[in-house]
């Protein structure tokens, strides 16, 4: 059977965009699997079935599940399922995970076996010891370039205003760097902040970030699992050119009732899980508030009132996250998760004026500014044969920003209404996703994991419309209007077999294929793109790995570097904006050191095509076509990352360390000349960690440090010619000579946080108090830098100062959290 | 030890409410710069004077006082085809004007020109260029309805038909100027103002946009193109404004051919002009064709049509 599918990938690569030949195979495949693939003939038999926490249910992803007898083993997926196949004998298996009390199942195998298997979580983390194969170790992984954080890990590291945050705890790993300060925005081995495929529940999230990003939209109480890839991407991956960021739901515990919240500073939180049908169905529901708006509104009525006016203004973001599962049987489990948030400024006042004794004036002035995703996934996991696992989801993900300012004024006489005007103006962006995707995993031997699949996607781009309405009660004006560009709709196909393949002992590769498409307005794109993950086994438990893959991406994210503003507008391929191609290389060592540090060095070199720019002096806030607005060009980046961490003990955490350089070339920027990236940074830094004192305290911190950004800057100042005047000295303008973009470096960047947990258990519960604080000594991290005339008393003279303006000094926080 | 913890978070508190430490802004030092002549010139076939100006640049946080961006006593040559053509010499002490004696076919189409200039405190400062030769030009026209801008004003259009020669990368600019009469008045022997002449005066219009996405706006109000689409084809070169279809209004079609470095500084001249004072632009890198120095040294060959 194994030959038999290596035929048919080699078929498959010869007859490249045949997507039909594809979807035959799949047809072929799974109507002959499920008896083919459990056949005996060859006196092999599977063990297959589910790791999951004995204690909720939860699915445990990549526990190791392996022979001691013949050394031969496997991890769970993403859905916990995993299948052994071994040659009838009797074996004793090792099931383990991070954090879990391993189990040792002896068992004779002389038939396939289904095995769910439940571990129990350790009672004392760090004292856990677990003979020979714990977890997959660092290095025996064929994939390079990715990185997993426990979600514990996360919750641990101190955050802005105490807000536990996903997006800025990947910040401090090697490769990745923020935006600026207090962004959430993520920039993976210089890359562009649109070429991270942010996933959650397998759908992705196109604006990962709250109030201008200081915060992200990942609520950590929600989330089961985080993971990076920022290269040797697997097959099964595609569509953005740096990164993929896997973010999991927690899926509910369906054996008890339980909850957790916290009480912060700007926001507070609530999740509730349960089962809904004991151990075969559970639900989780998340939410998050802030209520600045809602503690500050007296504050604000006031000062309106002082004004005249009465009114309300503020600003709010939330999010809810809801997961239902279903088991029907052991071969089949439905997923619904369901993901909404939303950030919202909104203004609201009336005023009056009195005319004369008689009559008075009303004016009205509604302005708001909200944007949001939406994200739905419907998942169906079937155990077609205890070799081959499927997995069909549904999603559909929406983000959309809109803004509106209205006003009105109505006037009274008498008691009556005697004139009305009213005016309003609406603006909307956004995209929608629809997707269908068909994932399977194949694993007819302990030597190959194939997995392989199909997704379709239908776009929907929403570039920008602006809505207007204008009223006159006075002559019966009543007119409307709508300008913009067009709603614009494409498809997007993927097709990607890759087998883990562990050719002997020492050598395990990775290799396959990811096939793509885009299609708009009859102009069709395609692409084929190889990849590959190899590791060879060197003595003294020291591993090689080496990593090439490409990517292509069809869609654009015109977007303003600096802050995460809700305007970025996603945009597609066009007939005269390319789709972005780029290719990675990566080299690396890896081990394991005593059992519970993971250390990996690794250099890389990418080569990115078509990567998208604003042209010079253009900017977010013009409303013209958006691709006359745009250059594409190339993007180069290269370097060097150690990173070493332990994930478990009293003492956990990491340190990371980047060298690397990043570069971009466009024809018609910087004068066609090649220039360093806004995010080129010489060196990033970082130390994570955490040390449970024991059971009631543990105290964490982090230290960041890295280059500052690149920034470009007027180096001296000369008089320009006079611009209806060539030449005409009389007509000179001051003006500032800017040699080369981000030919100016900001200072370096450097930040301590620490916090500190107080936990103790109660009767019914368990509360911890946090506190801490973000940028502990207060360093003055640049922000932005500022040229600017003062003026100088002393003798009645401007002079021009250069100033750096720094966001966040030392922010305290404290939070109340608890567990039921 | 949670003692020590609450007391290590109120001292952080505490710290926190302090001004200085709380300050968000910190004055910093200035990119460090290089001290360079600043020489701008353009000349075409048209001149019989050719003149530059010569300054000096300062750094960004340098008050500078009046006149001192005037370079005295400089030495300013012009060479044609690695000879020299002329010395240019400083108009008045304080001015930042040179200029070349007067000359009868100063710059000629195919030569190669090169402007130096060198003074004691300064690096010496030079650029060369060919002078482009002339595009044929079959007709140029005006159209009084040629569709709305972005916010939907009436747009009219000159358009400008022309042959281009393949081979080299060639860039064509257009500058529009509206001919207005002037009137002239003189007092008659009563006292009264009576019109004595008729005179006319060129006023240069700014150009909106083109018809071809390429072409783009460049500094002194014109708009230019590179040959690029359309390398040795005939091709139709329109300048659109805002709406001149009222009235009967007499146009100048100032044609001319660029050299490249005319083309890069006036595109770069231009984003710079419009975009300075707009913090939320993307930066835009000045153009210079002089060595260890800042400005331009541009040549044209200028074609003029009267449209109506």
């Amino acid at each position: 059977m194994e030959r038999k599918l290596h035929l048919r990938q080699n078929t498959f690569r010869i007859s490249i965009p045949p997507f039909t030949a594809f979807y035959a195979f799949l047809l072929i495949l799974l109507c002959h699997c499920s008896p083919a693939f459990s056949q005996k003939a060859d006196g092999r038999f599977t063990i297959s079935g589910y790791v999951s926490d004995a204690a909720g249910g939860e699915y445990l992803v990549g526990a190791t599940v392996a022979d001691r007898k013949s050394g031969h083993g496997t991890i769970s997926n993403t859905y916990g399922f995993f299948s052994l196949t071994l040659p009838s004998d009797s074996l004793l298996l090792y099931v383990s995970y991070i954090g879990y009390d391993a189990q040792a199942i002896p068992l004779h195998l002389n038939a396939d076996r289904t095995l769910n298997i439940k571990l129990t979580a350790s009672a004392v983390l760090e004292e856990v010891e677990i003979v020979a194969d714990k977890y997959e170790r660092i290095e025996e992984r064929a994939q390079m370039s990715r990185i997993d954080v426990p979600i514990a890990q996360i919750k641990q590291i101190p955050a802005l205003l105490g807000e536990k945050d996903v997006l800025k705890a990947l910040q401090l790993l090697p490769g990745v760097s923020s935006g600026g300060e207090g962004q959430s925005g993520l920039y993976v081995r210089g890359g562009g902040p649109d070429q991270n495929l942010i996933l959650l529940d397998g759908v992705p999230v196109y604006n990962a970030s709250h109030l201008f990003g200081f915060f992200s939209v990942f609520n950590a109480d929600a989330i089961r699992d985080v993971s990076l890839t920022k290269g040797g991407f697997p097959a099964r991956y595609g569509g953005r050119l740096s990164s993929v960021v896997e973010i999991n739901m927690k899926e509910g515990n369906d054996e008890e009732y339980h909850g957790e919240g916290s009480i912060g500073i700007v926001a507070s939180k609530l999740t509730l899980e349960g089962p809904i049908q004991k151990g075969k169905s559970s639900f989780i529901v998340s939410g998050r508030r802030t209520y600045i708006d809602l503690l500050a509104r007296p504050l604000i009525k006031s000062g309106f009132r002082s004004d005249g006016s009465e009114g309300v203004a503020g600003y709010y973001f939330y999010d809810l996250n809801a997961k239902v599962n279903h088991r029907f049987s052991d071969k089949d489990r439905v997923y619904l998760s369901f993901y909404t948030g939303k950030d919202k400024f909104y203004l609201d006042l009336k005023d009056r004026y009195q005319i004369d004794n008689d009559a008075h004036d009303e004016y009205t002035t509604q302005s708001g500014l909200g944007w949001g995703n939406l994200t739905t996934a419907l998942r169906w996991n079937h155990v077609l044969s205890p070799r081959l696992f499927a997995n069909a989801t549904l999603t559909y993900s929406r983000y959309k920003f809109n803004t509106s300012a209205g006003s009105s004024d109505r006037r009274y006489a008498g008691g009556q209404l005697t004139n009305e005007s009213s005016y309003s103006l609406d603006y909307f962006s956004g995209i929608d996703d629809v997707a269908a995707k068909v994932d399977f995993d194949f694993i007819p031997a302990p030597r190959h994991y194939i997995k392989f699949g199909s997704s379709a996607i239908f776009h929907t781009f929403y570039p920008g419309r602006f809505d207007t309405s204008i009223k006159e009660s006075d002559d019966n004006t009543d007119i409307t209007a709508s300008v913009g560009q067009p709603n614009v709709h494409a498809g997007e196909l993927a097709l990607y077999a890759e087998d883990d393949w562990k050719i002997n002992d020492r050598l395990r590769i990775n290799a396959g294929l990811h096939l793509s498409g885009f299609i708009i307005k009859d102009n069709p794109y395609f692409s084929i793109q190889p990849r590959l993950n190899a590791r060879y086994l060197l003595s003294q438990g020291w591993a090689i790995k080496g990593a090439f893959s490409t990517m292509r991406q069809y869609i654009h994210l015109l977007t303003n570097e600096t802050i995460g503003l809700p305007t970025d507008l996603w945009l597609p391929t066009t007939a005269a904006v390319k789709p972005q191609d780029s290719w990675q290389a990566a080299l690396g060592v890896a081990k394991t050191f005593r059992k519970e540090y993971e250390f990996s060095a690794e250099v890389y070199y990418k080569e990115m095509k078509n990567v998208i720019a604003f042209r010079e002096g253009a900017s977010l806030f013009q409303f013209d076509d958006w691709q006359t607005r745009v250059e594409q060009g190339d993007g180069t980046a290269y370097g060097l990352e150690l990173f070493l961490q332990k994930k478990k003990g009293r003492f956990n955490g990491w340190v990371g360390y980047t060298l690397s350089w990043a570069w971009r070339e466009f024809e018609n920027i910087n004068l066609g000349r090649r220039y360093p990236y806004k995010f080129d940074r010489r060196h990033d830094f970082e130390v994570v960690g955490t040390y449970r004192f024991n059971d009631r305290v543990s105290l964490s911190a982090t230290w960041v440090y890295s280059t500052g950004n690149a920034a470009t800057f007027g180096t001296s100042k000369y008089l320009a010619p006079g611009i209806y005047s060539y030449g005409d000295y009389y007509y000179s303008y001051e003006t500032t000579h800017t040699a080369e973009r981000n030919n100016y470096r900001m200072r370096a960047y450097h930040r301590l946080d620490v916090g500190v947990d107080f936990t103790k258990k109660k009767q019914h519960h368990e509360r911890t108090w946090s506190f801490g604080a973000y940028n502990a000594y207060s360093r003055k991290n640049p922000f932005f830098l500022l040229l600017e005339n003062e003026y100088d008393n002393s003798n009645n003279t401007r002079k021009p100062v250069l100033k750096q303006i720094s966001l966040f000094p030392v922010i305290p926080y404290i939070s109340y959290s608890f567990k039921f | 030890m949670r003692n020590f913890f609450i007391l290590l978070i109120i001292s952080i508190g505490f710290a926190s409410c302090d001004d200085n430490f709380l300050s968000q802004t910190l004055e910093i030092d200035p990119p460090p710069y290089e001290k360079q002549l600043v020489l701008h010139g353009f000349g075409n076939n048209l001149d019989s004077v050719f003149r530059i100006t010569l300054t000096q640049n300062f750094g960004i946080l340098e008050t500078v006082p009046d006149g001192a961006w005037v370079v005295q006593g400089s030495t300013v040559e012009l060479l044609e085809n690695g000879q020299k053509k002329a010395n240019l010499t400083q108009d008045d002490p304080g001015k930042a004007w040179y200029t070349a004696p007067a000359l009868t076919e100063l710059f000629v189409s195919g030569n190669v020109y090169e402007i130096r200039a060198s003074h004691p405190d300064f690096n010496t400062v030079n650029a060369a260029q060919m002078m482009p030769f002339p595009v044929q030009v079959d007709s140029a026209r005006f159209r009084p309805n040629a569709g709305v801008d972005t916010d939907g004003s009436k747009l009219s259009a000159v358009e400008v038909f022309l042959q281009d020669p393949p081979g080299i990368e060639n860039f064509y600019e257009i500058r529009i100027a509206i001919v207005d009469p002037v009137l002239k008045y003189i007092q008659d022997g009563n006292g009264n103002y009576v019109i004595d002449t008729i005179g006319y005066q060129e006023y240069l219009i700014d150009p909106v946009n083109s018809e071809d996405p390429n072409a783009i706006l460049t500094y002194g109000s014109g708009i230019a193109i590179s040959d690029r689409f359309f390398d040795g084809k005939a091709y139709k070169f329109s300048a659109r404004m805002y709406d001149y279809s009222y009235g009967n209004h007499q146009f100048r079609v100032h044609v001319r051919a660029i050299s490249e470095e005319s083309y890069l500084w006036g595109v770069s001249a231009q984003l710079k002009y419009d975009t300075e004072d707009f913090p939320f632009a993307d930066p835009v890198t000045t153009y210079t064709n002089l060595n260890n120095g800042i400005g331009i040294f541009g040549l044209a060959h200028e074609q003029v049509f009267t449209v109506q």
